[in-house]
């Protein structure tokens, strides 16, 4: 942040041109900016007010249906409370969300004046979406005297209140004062649903006014949200409202909204249903996909595997087809799809083939809420699910490489809204714990001058399994051997391996299997005769996931694993072992650990476990998490003494 | 077209944030239906054009297992001044540039198909043409539609292969598409045709130098064949030279009559893998080359040859013209936004010295005294000055004072030597005052200071040419070397080990000089207040002496506010500093710049560390084995792929680092393992020595690496190989603590 502010300095010491009289500022904003900046210290500007204003009204979407449609009138009062400070205030649209003004005014003395500069306006795709609709127009606001204000007011339209799914009152700048109003006429039937409110101190008020209730919602003193890596989601932990349009009265009709998750079903299968599939085209592809295969295992993995392998993911979401999959034929002409298409692909494709395939909706375990919940913001993905031999296999073909019978984590633990035309079924992802997803590792190393040489195996299954396929599979096939080398490398500059044999990498259903031959330098020190050695040579002492003391979130690992290790070291006849380590074991129940070093004659064997069952770590828990993993260090550090006999 | 090298790029917070949200700058919308009519229309002609390198359709069985091959690339550029625009354009007013390419390349795995599952295309003219083809292993062609084409992000998200070749020059605003491929599948043949039209306004400038070129010739996969051809109409020229084994250019019959064309072929070219201590231009096989248009076949200042001429190279005698041509001519350049020029900045720096009295210091003084206030003026600009400038200014203003220069051309060391010198901008200017050498200077650069790519460069010292006869003195002359004793980064480490906790608190002094200063000057200093005192070391006057009251109570108030923030910024960028250096996590404590090296009188560069390190121990029982040598910091390992060398080696800069680290043995304890420690490795291209002893209670390494020679020989390897393994090891070993009891 400095380095811009020094150079906006420089006209200052080069031209002397600086009028500070450019914005004056008011001695009261000093006086709050003073004082917010011993609150906010990690802060170079802070909102002291923040007033969001839902006004509703009847219209059409771009089906023509009969829908309710919002206003947002929303102003934001912007103070420096240090003497630069920096930062960009965005508003996003898209098809469904228009901004229809957008201004930005700077305060001189008392008195704001507009600023006449229109916002910055560019599109927000993320590096994974090929093409959608998502911008933001924005503006730059910049301070250089403690005190200095700016306003921003802004008025959007959205034509379907379904696409105002929820909001937060948390920014990335501290807010003094935050109000959410919702002006709602009494021909709507609407719920504000809090979620994270306990602990927050936020006031509710109802105030019947004329043809309307206003729902008023206000939070002060609200701290900036840190970004820190790996921080679980803040739908989570941080208070906000999920805004559900129950029904309103149209002239004497009642039309639905989203009052119960039926009513989200319906919307998501109408869309669903637009993708107007042609299953016949699918036909021919499916006969060579299935030929040879005898029974129904065979057919339906044939099939899986082949929309895994042959369609490329490729999201285009603009307007509604962001929510309407891509024809089933067309993704398979193209080969290519998003989410959305390939669930549609894969589930025609097994329809045709005589299996009950039904397309599936379901949210990723960054999102928070349960399918009770009637709501857009549920669900973000799209599988599909097959009933087969009495039981529901979820089947995500953007999952590449994935074995059928065997889950992403992302979907795990996570509710699925399966199709069944006109009915729905709610069904829960089975949650897999760390046992099912392990690394274990043998190595059998023997003494050689001062450097280790032996034999190492790894070998991977579940989502390991998977992950290796993912990262091995997609690699240019000039790198593949030198990335299997890797693996028996572990990240360790001193080990040298030469791979000597793998398991068959074109089958993703067997767990992977890589053996090779290793020379590990650099872990023995011959002082005075005596050889100290480290076979814990890789150690996973997990430290990216230890917090500062500065770490305001808790841990999403959006994994869960176990490292199985057992590494040994076979010494010559005369010299024997001393100065072994303590047995090491932690358990709790998210996480444990345990160590062990035996002897056996001439020969030591490392046996380490850790096992991390559940992928989120608290704040609450920071201090038994950091203890655990100090106590993995620690076991760690050990060296073992061979000394002559 | 000529570019400056910017130093530092400016950016908001905003933008930074922004970039984190938005991988796109521009608009994204869906290309116009009549659009692509008009784009497979115009590039349907290159299908049919008889190209029989792109006749193949398989690869050769050496490639067979490589990600991708490229079957062809065929870039054909005419530039004409002669074309008519169009009703719009008149023809005296553009240059037209006419790029045609051909690409065509068989996906054979996953990750290419992946790579290239997409085309982007130009559409900025009525003319510009695109169509895209994939061919299936069995033979069947199939047409890529572009009905589904939507708006690329910025240009710079636009691959390699897909970029016109002078769209960069022409600074017009188009538009690039991009399409997924349908069906695309490993296996296939990934092939496409575009033409582009561009034009440059050339009404205001007589004189256009397009980009210089220089095409390495291996590709991220390999090329079965590769070429260039340039079509020049007569007020454009056009030179290139090849160096390390790189094919030439050839000049061909052009179908047009009065035009000119060359024409580059490669075929069979492999990849080459990235390795250390190498300079791509020095190493690989490479071609310069370069289109400059002019509307006389004689400009003054211009490196080209004449008309249909394929100039390969410049006669010293040449070179030396243009270098002395295009330098008195510097002073009507501006110099910034305010349209100050080179000589109106001379002019005013000249009456500020006099104003403040340091006109008529003594030789030596005024000659540093010129030289910061250079620097000064660099400081506060976001670009630095070109050598040309720099010599420029410097030159004139010691001509004020009578004290009279020499103006030295030199090219760069990572180009080549001066007889390769090809484009203008690859000529290097130095001024010499007596026997000292004053190069171009750097934010933290002190006169006299030598510069890492002209380190024993051959150089000439040019004189302007005689008034009657053009003659031109010449001479040859060697820049100054710098040897591994001069350029050196001397630490020294006190460390405390604790058993009781298991920390170790480090204080570590940094002395830096010569080259490996300025390689770290901007680190060490960033973050600390020389900027706002720098203007004392010219004796010139505060900023401060020509503000109103108000603004100096501004400038204070700023001063203070940016002071206070560095407060926080230093010990953050000190703390990722270390851990990065140590790879683990490092608790900062403190930081002290000692000498900031930024003047003559403190020309060193110090400073001082403290912090608490953790994993530098292990435990053996009652034992603990310490790893101090670890304090040097993570050494360069040479990776089992890179330990068999074919290229020669370009270290940069001969250099020495040493360490003297000391601890106390704690209390209780005994050492052990320092002759174990002891290690000496001495060759022609280095040096590596670790040598321990324990003294007065205190276990002390003196260490020392150096890097004798910054170019060697690819033979030298193994003995490249001795020390810096040696270094590496060393920072893997471990004394022993042996408690008493």
């Amino acid at each position: 942040m400095f380095f811009h502010q020094t150079f906006r300095l420089m006209p200052v010491l080069l031209l002397f041109t600086f009028t500070a009289s450019a914005q004056p500022v008011n001695s009261e904003d000093e006086a709050t900016a003073f004082q917010l900046a011993k609150k906010y210290k990690d802060a170079d500007i802070a909102c002291i007010s923040s007033y969001q204003l839902f006004s509703f009204d009847k219209g059409k979407n771009a089906l023509n249906d009969k829908v309710v449609t919002i206003e947002e009138e929303a102003a934001m009062e912007f103070l420096s409370i240090k003497k630069f400070g920096s930062m960009v205030y965005p508003e996003y649209y898209n098809r469904f969300i228009q901004i229809k003004t957008f201004d930005k005014a700077i305060k001189f003395g008392s008195s704001y004046i507009w600023d006449r500069t229109r916002p910055y306006d560019r599109s927000v795709t993320n590096d994974g979406v090929f093409f959608d609709d998502s911008r933001v127009q924005y503006y730059p606001i910049r301070f250089s005297q403690k005190g200095q204000m700016n306003r921003i007011k802004v008025k959007k339209e959205y034509s379907d209140s379904k696409y105002l799914t929820r909001l937060f009152f948390h920014e990335r700048y501290p807010v003094k004062e935050k109000t959410f109003e919702f002006k709602v006429p009494k021909w709507l039937t609407v719920d504000f649903k809090p979620v994270n409110f306990e602990g927050n101190k936020i006031e509710k008020k109802v105030v019947p006014k004329g043809d309307y209730v206003f729902y008023t919602f206000i939070m002060r003193d609200i701290p900036a949200l840190k970004q820190e890596p790996k921080s679980i989601g803040i739908a989570f932990t941080e208070p906000h409202l999920i805004i559900q349009v129950k029904s309103f009265d149209n002239k004497g009709e009642v039309i639905k909204g989203f009052d119960k998750v039926d009513d989200v079903y319906n919307w998501n299968y109408r869309l669903y249903k637009m993708a107007a599939n042609e299953p016949e085209q699918l036909k021919a592809t499916l006969v060579k996909i299935t030929a040879g295969k005898t029974n129904d295992t065979e057919k339906i993995k044939a099939i899986y595997y082949w929309v895994q392998d042959n369609i490329r993911y490729i999201a285009y979401e603009d307007g509604y087809s962001g929510y309407i999959p891509f024809p089933a034929q067309e993704v398979l002409a193209k080969k290519y799809g998003d989410c959305k298409g390939m669930a549609n692909l894969l589930t025609e494709m097994l329809q045709l083939a005589g299996y009950d395939a039904r397309f599936t909706w379901i949210g990723t375990r960054d999102i928070p809420y349960p399918q009770a919940t009637p709501a857009l913001c549920v669900n973000n993905h799209a599988i599909t699910t097959l009933y087969y031999g009495g039981k529901e296999y979820f089947l995500d073909a953007t999952e590449k490489y994935a074995p059928f019978g065997e889950n992403a984590y992302r979907i795990q633990g996570k509710e699925a809204m399966i199709a069944n035309k006109e009915k729905f079924e709610i069904k829960m992802v089975p949650l897999t714990t760390g046992e099912e997803h392990m690394i274990q590792t043998k190595a059998d190393f023997s003494l050689v001058d001062n450097n280790l040489t032996g034999k190492l195996k790894i070998v991977f299954t579940g989502n390991e399994r998977t992950d290796f396929h993912q990262t091995y599979q997609d690699l240019p096939v000039t790198s593949q051997q030198e990335f299997l080398e890797n693996m028996l490398e572990f990240g360790n500059s001193n080990i040298t391996s030469k791979t000597t044999k793998t398991s068959d990498l074109k089958n993703r259903e067997l767990p992977v299997v890589i053996e090779g031959e290793s020379n590990l330098s650099n872990n023995v020190s011959i002082i005075e005769g005596d050889y100290y050695v480290n076979i814990d040579f890789f150690p996973k002492t997990l430290q990216s996931y230890l917090p500062d003391e500065k770490r305001t979130r808790g841990y999403d690992l959006n994994w869960v694993t176990a490292f199985e290790d057992e590494l040994s070291l076979t010494i010559p006849a005369g010299k024997k072992f001393t100065d072994i380590p303590e047995k090491l074991q932690v358990t709790n129940d998210n996480y444990s650990f345990t160590g062990e070093y035996i002897v056996t004659g001439n020969k030591i064997v490392l046996k380490k476990k850790l096992l991390i069952k559940k992928s989120t770590i608290s704040k609450k828990d920071f201090t038994d998490w950091v203890k655990f993993l100090e106590s993995i260090k620690s076991f760690s550090e050990n060296y073992i003494t061979v000394t002559a006999k | 077209m000529k570019f400056s090298t910017y130093k530092k790029v400016v950016f908001a917070a905003c933008f930074v944030f922004l970039l984190s949200v938005s991988q796109s700058v521009f608009a994204q919308s869906v290309i116009d239906e009549d659009f692509i009519e008009v784009i497979e229309k115009n590039a349907a002609p290159y299908w049919t054009e008889a190209m029989p390198s792109f006749a193949v359709n398989t690869v050769p069985d050496k490639w067979k297992n490589e990600s991708a091959v490229i079957m062809g690339y065929k870039r054909s550029i005419t530039f004409d001044k002669k074309v008519s625009g169009g009703w719009i354009s008149s023809t005296k007013s553009n240059v037209f540039l006419f790029e045609k390419v051909r690409f065509k390349i068989k996906l054979q795995d996953k990750n290419a198909t992946e790579g290239f599952t997409e085309v982007y295309f130009r559409y900025g003219d009525k003319l510009d043409g695109f169509s895209a083809r994939i061919i299936k292993p069995n033979g069947e062609t199939q047409a890529v539609d572009l009905g589904d084409a939507v708006e690329a992000g910025s240009k710079s998200d636009v691959p390699e292969f897909y970029k016109s070749f002078f769209d960069q020059n022409t600074g017009t605003e188009t538009r690039y598409y991009k399409v997924a491929i349908p069906n695309l599948e490993v296996g296939d043949v990934l092939e496409y045709v575009s033409y582009t039209k561009s034009k440059l306004n050339v009404m205001r400038s007589g004189y256009v130098e397009f980009d210089p070129q220089y095409e390495i010739c291996s590709k991220k996969y390999p090329v079965m064949y590769n070429e260039i051809s340039i079509d020049t109409d007569d007020k454009t020229f056009f030179k290139s030279l090849s160096q390390n084994g790189a094919p030439e250019f050839k000049k061909e019959e052009s179908d047009v009559s009065g035009f000119y064309r060359y024409v580059l072929v490669d075929k069979d070219r492999a990849t080459e893998k990235d390795v250390n201590f190498i300079s791509p231009l020095l190493a690989y096989p490479v071609v310069k080359f370069q289109v400059i248009y002019s509307n006389s076949d004689k400009v003054k200042g211009a490196l080209i040859g004449g008309k249909g001429e394929l100039k390969s190279g410049f006669t010293k005698e040449e070179i030396a013209k243009i270098a002395w041509d295009d330098y008195v001519s510097v002073g009507y350049y501006p110099l910034n936004s305010n349209m100050l020029t080179v000589q109106g900045f001379i002019d005013y720096t000249w009456n500020d010295m006099r104003k403040e009295n340091v006109s008529d210091l003594p030789e030596e003084k005024f000659i540093q005294n010129v030289y910061y206030r250079i620097r000064n003026h660099v400081l506060f600009r976001d670009s630095y000055l070109s050598d040309k400038v720099f010599a420029y200014i410097f030159g004139s203003l010691l001509f004020q004072r009578k004290i009279s220069s020499d103006l030295i051309i030199t090219t760069s060391n990572k180009t080549g030597k001066l007889k390769d010198v090809l484009f203008d901008g690859e000529i290097r200017y130095v001024i010499r005052v007596k026997d000292k050498f004053y190069f171009n200077c750097t934010d933290h650069s002190n006169p006299g200071e030598l510069v890492e790519t002209l380190l024993g460069n051959e150089a000439y010292i040019i004189k302007e040419p005689a008034k009657k006869t053009g003659v031109q003195e010449i001479t040859p002359i060697t820049l100054p070397e710098a040897a591994a004793t001069d350029n050196t980064v001397h630490y020294d480490v006190t460390a405390q080990y604790d058993p009781i906790t298991n920390k170790m608190n480090v204080n570590r002094t940094a002395t830096y000089n010569g080259i490996s200063k300025a390689k770290e000057i901007d680190n060490v200093v960033k973050y600390t207040p020389y900027i706002f005192d720098d203007f004392k070391i010219y004796f010139g006057s505060s900023p401060l002496d020509k503000m109103s009251s108000r603004q100096a109570d501004e400038y204070y108030s700023s001063v203070a506010a940016i002071k206070e923030e560095f407060k926080t910024a230093k010990p953050e960028l000190v703390q990722q500093e270390l851990d990065k250096e140590y790879r683990q996590k490092v608790k900062h404590k403190n930081f002290k710049l000692i000498s900031d090296g930024r003047a003559l009188v403190r020309k060193q560069l110090t400073a001082s560390d403290e912090f608490e390190i953790e994993d530098m121990t292990k435990k053996a029982g009652k034992k603990i084995l310490v790893n101090l040598a670890g304090l040097m910091g993570t050494q360069l390992q040479i990776a089992k792929e890179e330990r068999n060398r074919t290229k020669d080696i370009q270290v940069g800069y001969a250099r020495t680092l040493s360490w003297k680290i000391s601890m106390p043995v704690p209390a209780g304890y005994t050492v052990k393992g320092l002759k174990e420690m002891n290690t000496v490795v001495d060759n022609e291209a280095g040096k590596f020595s670790c040598e321990a002893k324990e003294e007065n209670g205190n276990v002390i390494f003196s260490i020392v690496k150096m890097y004798k020679k910054k170019d060697m020989p690819k033979e030298k390897w193994n003995d490249m190989l001795a020390f810096i393994d040696a270094a590496y090891n060393t920072t893997f070993k471990y004394i022993l603590l042996q408690p008493k009891n």
